[in-house]
């Protein structure tokens, strides 16, 4: 991952920071690393977010859909060389569920660790995952764990200091059916980095790095093409559903194993929405950028 | 191809508009022309050409020559042409960077010969031969072929239109503009002077008319422009901005109250009010708020009494087309009836179960030591109430005469579904008329089976928004539920004649026109107001009525735009979907 910054061209100076961390904080033993399976591109948004981690500050990483911000969060505890604790955060999200909850276990009852309560133990990186997805009341018990005071309650149990490693990551989406506004409680316990749409160049380099034997002109196609959606999604023309990196990746794996390009984007991008007014015209774009007669062997070498 | 809105649906159209904004990777711009295949669908190639000219070369010469070619006789044969030539280095320019479009030129190359032999395809060639003949020409070089032009000099213009990709925008012009000196005598110069012609243009921008060539002026295709029509209370934008005195008050109050009904208030509960909303950009303008109600006197004032009989009239109206179209309408509403009673069904349910985690049950611990089972703690999932109401509140202005019954039809679907599934709604219209934001209620909270009202909806004058919320959020204070929603039917619009005063303290020295971005900052403040008081707002726009981006500044991402009037259950189904989904938060 160090290596990769430095082709970036992310400042030097924040990159010894990362160096100095990792040699102050060596990884866990028994906690070993995951590789990231995607790479996050956008050097200033690398080193706004490891600047502020560097200085042990949590971060909050707020974007419309296919902006990249899992990617980026997970990208950052391989980066910091940290194991990563993933709560996806839902509508009945309460304590107990963040930080542990008494459980029985061979006649008796115990207390069983939650991934929030592990994380600040072992000093790993917690990802906070959709997090404006939960009450705001339920996440009240996240504010001693994220300010100055670095602790955790547990009712009935003992107060737990947070390991000095530990930084906390949030994501949030607005405008996602169910989610809603952050309370100032909680948004003013993190750095908040707006996280930009993804642009074409960033796009092509992801492509070219996921799919080493496409051919140029079709990398520039199929960015293309999810930039004409991002553009329609930012007009209004379309809704977000079409907007899915994810999808778009997905259905270039299909077509490299051999199925057809416009059905493997219809399953891919297409049909995420099921108005057929807005399919028609994310077929449209399709047919703007992808020749119907295209098959596998034109797009890869 | 007399009636072109008819030829083309609403839904063809903004696709069409599609097309040629992804291929100029632009939005918002109104293109000059599109193109429709013959059975009314999008020219899919065509419409791409289009939106690379507006990508590829200067707005402001394309937009001069065009206007240009508009003052000819043979404006039609010129378009055409000129189409051809554009055609040509358009997609040479464009393939280098998308190797499909030449496999889509081929194919548009192939349907043009497919449906050459169909009749009405023969009536088209009719009308414009040279501009057909050029077509052909140029799609049978497309798919490989010589053009086949036995006349000596269409043959050598078609050579000559064939111009390359490396050409600038002046160079297009001037060449094409030589072209037709050299081929028609059309003096570029001469053409822009004559006053004869200028009279002409500004009669073509009147009439619809029709059009050879596949590629139209998209100036005849749009809908027949708002705030023009004769009929309805349009007054004209008088600004002003002075006090008036006391009897003309009383005249207007009196001119309101006999065109509108009787306010729901007495005087001074009125006074209150408008002492309470009137404030700030809104002062000097007034709220009145009626149900329809009329008094015993009669009328004198034959203004008044024509008014009111337009009104009756609109009524019936929108009652016959209601009748006329029931069965979609009815559709409709079970549909959305259906969708509302769906979210409310899933709702959580208060559920205690037992659970291996969570509250420990003591009555259950002897399962965990005689039994084996761990499931001893208890885990509950809370329900709330369904406690929310709706209000609709449709835009009553002139600029909506177009869609009168339309829109008493969406009002009577939303209310009518709402009511079937027992959720207190409350529905209203608003417009404005000299200087009073009039509240038209047509149904309450309460009131049992009063929807069929909405039916007296009828368009008239300015629409006020920024006050108008003011309004709705003072008739939601009697709303029996804790979560309130308002879902406006608008255009997004906001347009009246008496200005916003001037404001020193916030940089305005002078008195400034409620329109435009003004009138847009204003609703949207008042919408961030309601927002924060704690009611959800969102807004259904119609059609292609007004613009996105003024919907947008206002209402943020909560609005949905419908194609069509099918497509209404499902738009505010989920709108009301999404504030089930909020509560439950």
């Amino acid at each position: 991952m160090i290596e990769f910054l430095r082709e970036e061209h992310v400042d030097e100076k924040i990159i010894q920071g990362i160096e100095d961390y990792r040699r102050q904080f060596p990884a866990p033993s028994g906690t070993p690393g995951r590789k990231p399976r995607y790479i996050y591109y956008g050097r200033e948004v690398w080193e706004q977010a490891a600047q502020a981690l560097l200085c042990g500050e949590n971060l909050l990483l707020a974007g419309s859909k296919a902006t990249g911000k899992n990617v980026l969060a997970e990208n950052l505890a391989a980066l910091f060389g940290r194991p990563s604790y993933n709560v996806s955060f839902h509508i009945n999200m309460d304590a107990s569920y963040m930080i542990g909850t008494d459980t029985f276990q061979n006649g008796e009852v115990v207390f069983r660790p939650g991934p929030v309560y592990d994380c600040a133990k072992l000093g790993g990186f917690c990802i906070l995952d959709e997090i404006n997805m939960a009450r705001n009341e339920a996440l009240a018990v996240l504010h001693s764990v994220l300010d100055f005071r670095r602790v955790i309650n547990v009712p009935g149990y003992e107060t737990i200091p947070v390991h000095r490693a530990a930084r906390f990551i949030a994501t949030m989406n607005y405008g996602y059916a169910g989610t809603r506004e952050l309370n100032e409680a909680l948004s003013s316990r993190f750095m908040v980095i707006h996280m930009p749409e993804m642009t074409r160049e960033n796009l092509e380099k992801l492509l070219t790095r996921e799919f080493p034997d496409m051919k140029k002109e079709y990398v520039q196609q199929f960015s293309g093409l999810f930039t004409d959606i991002q553009k329609k999604c930012q007009s209004g023309e379309l809704t977000a559903k079409v907007l899915d990196l994810r999808g778009l990746l997905d259905a270039i794996r299909l077509i490299q194993n051999g199925l057809a390009p416009y059905l493997a984007l219809d399953m891919g991008i297409t049909n995420k929405t099921f108005d057929s007014y807005e399919q028609s015209l994310v077929k449209d774009i399709i047919t703007s950028r992808i020749s119907k007669k295209s098959g596998r062997d034109a797009i890869f070498c | 191809m007399a009636d072109s809105t008819n030829i083309h649906p609403l839904s063809a159209r903004r696709r069409a508009l599609n097309i040629i904004w992804t291929a100029a990777g632009e939005y918002g711009f109104d293109p000059v022309f599109m193109a429709f295949t013959q059975d009314g669908e999008p020219d899919f190639y065509m419409d791409s050409i289009i939106g690379y000219v507006h990508k590829w070369y200067d707005r402001s010469v394309m937009e001069e020559l065009f206007d240009t070619l508009a003052l000819s006789m043979l404006k039609e044969t010129f378009d055409g042409l000129l189409w051809i030539a554009l055609e040509n280095c358009t997609f040479e320019r464009e393939v280098k960077e998308r190797p499909v479009l030449s496999e889509l030129r081929t194919s548009c190359a192939e349907t043009f010969f497919r449906q050459q032999l169909t009749r009405s395809r023969q009536q088209w060639m009719a009308q414009n031969s040279l501009v057909y003949a050029l077509q052909e020409a140029r799609w049978r070089t497309v798919l490989g072929k010589a053009p086949g032009l036995v006349n000596p000099r269409e043959n050598r213009l078609f050579g000559e239109l064939a111009f390359h990709g490396d050409m600038t925008a002046e160079e297009i012009s001037n060449r094409f503009c030589d072209i037709l000196r050299r081929y028609f005598h059309f003096d570029r110069e001469c053409a822009v002077r004559s006053p004869l012609l200028k009279v002409r243009r500004k009669i073509d921008h009147i009439l619809s008319r029709a059009l050879p060539s596949k590629v139209m002026r998209a100036e005849d295709l749009s809908f027949g422009a708002s705030d023009i029509t004769g009929s309805g209370l349009i007054t004209a934008r008088k600004g002003k901005d002075h006090l008036l005195s006391a009897a003309e008050e009383q005249n207007n109050r009196i001119y309101i109250e006999n065109c509108f009904g009787l306010s729901l208030y007495n005087e001074m509960d009125s006074a209150q009010t408008e002492h309470e909303l009137c404030t700030g950009n809104h002062q000097n303008c007034h709220l009145y708020f009626t149900a329809g109600e009329r008094g015993s006197s009669g009328i004198s004032d034959a203004l008044i009494r024509k008014t009111v009989a337009d009104a009756k009239l609109q009524a019936e109206r929108n009652r016959r087309h209601f009748q006329e179209k029931r069965r979609i309408y009815q559709n409709s509403i079970r549909q959305l009836a259906a969708q509302i009673e769906n979210a409310l069904l899933v709702y959580p349910q208060p559920l205690k179960v037992r659970s291996r985690m969570g509250r420990l049950a003591p009555g259950e611990i002897w399962r965990a030591v005689r039994l084996g089972d761990e499931r001893v703690f208890t885990d509950t999932f809370e329900e709330e109430e369904p406690d929310f109401s709706v209000d609709l509140m449709l835009d009553g202005s002139a600029s909506r005469l177009q869609s009168q019954e339309v829109i008493a039809a969406q009002g009577y679907i939303i209310a009518r579904s709402l009511h079937l599934c027992g959720i207190p709604a409350q529905v209203y219209s608003f417009l404005s008329l000299r200087g009073y934001t009039v509240m038209r209620l047509f149904s309450s909270y309460t009131g049992n089976e009063t929807e069929e009202r909405i039916f007296d909806y009828f368009a008239a004058g300015w629409n006020r928004d920024g006050l108008a919320l003011r309004g709705a959020s003072h008739l939601m204070q009697a709303s029996p539920a804790r979560n309130r929603l308002l879902i406006l039917l608008t255009d997004a619009s906001p347009n009246d004649d008496r200005k916003i005063p001037a404001n020193p303290s916030e940089g305005h020295y002078v008195s400034r026109d409620y329109s435009g971005e003004a009138g847009i900052e204003d609703t949207a403040a008042e919408v961030r107001a309601l927002r924060k008081s704690g009611i959800h707002v969102m807004a259904v726009l119609n059609g292609e009525e007004g613009s996105t981006e003024a919907a947008r500044k206002i209402y943020g991402d909560d609005f949905a735009r419908i194609g069509r009037i099918e497509d209404l259950s499902n738009a505010v189904g989920l709108m009301i979907q999404k504030q089930i989904e909020q509560m439950r938060m």
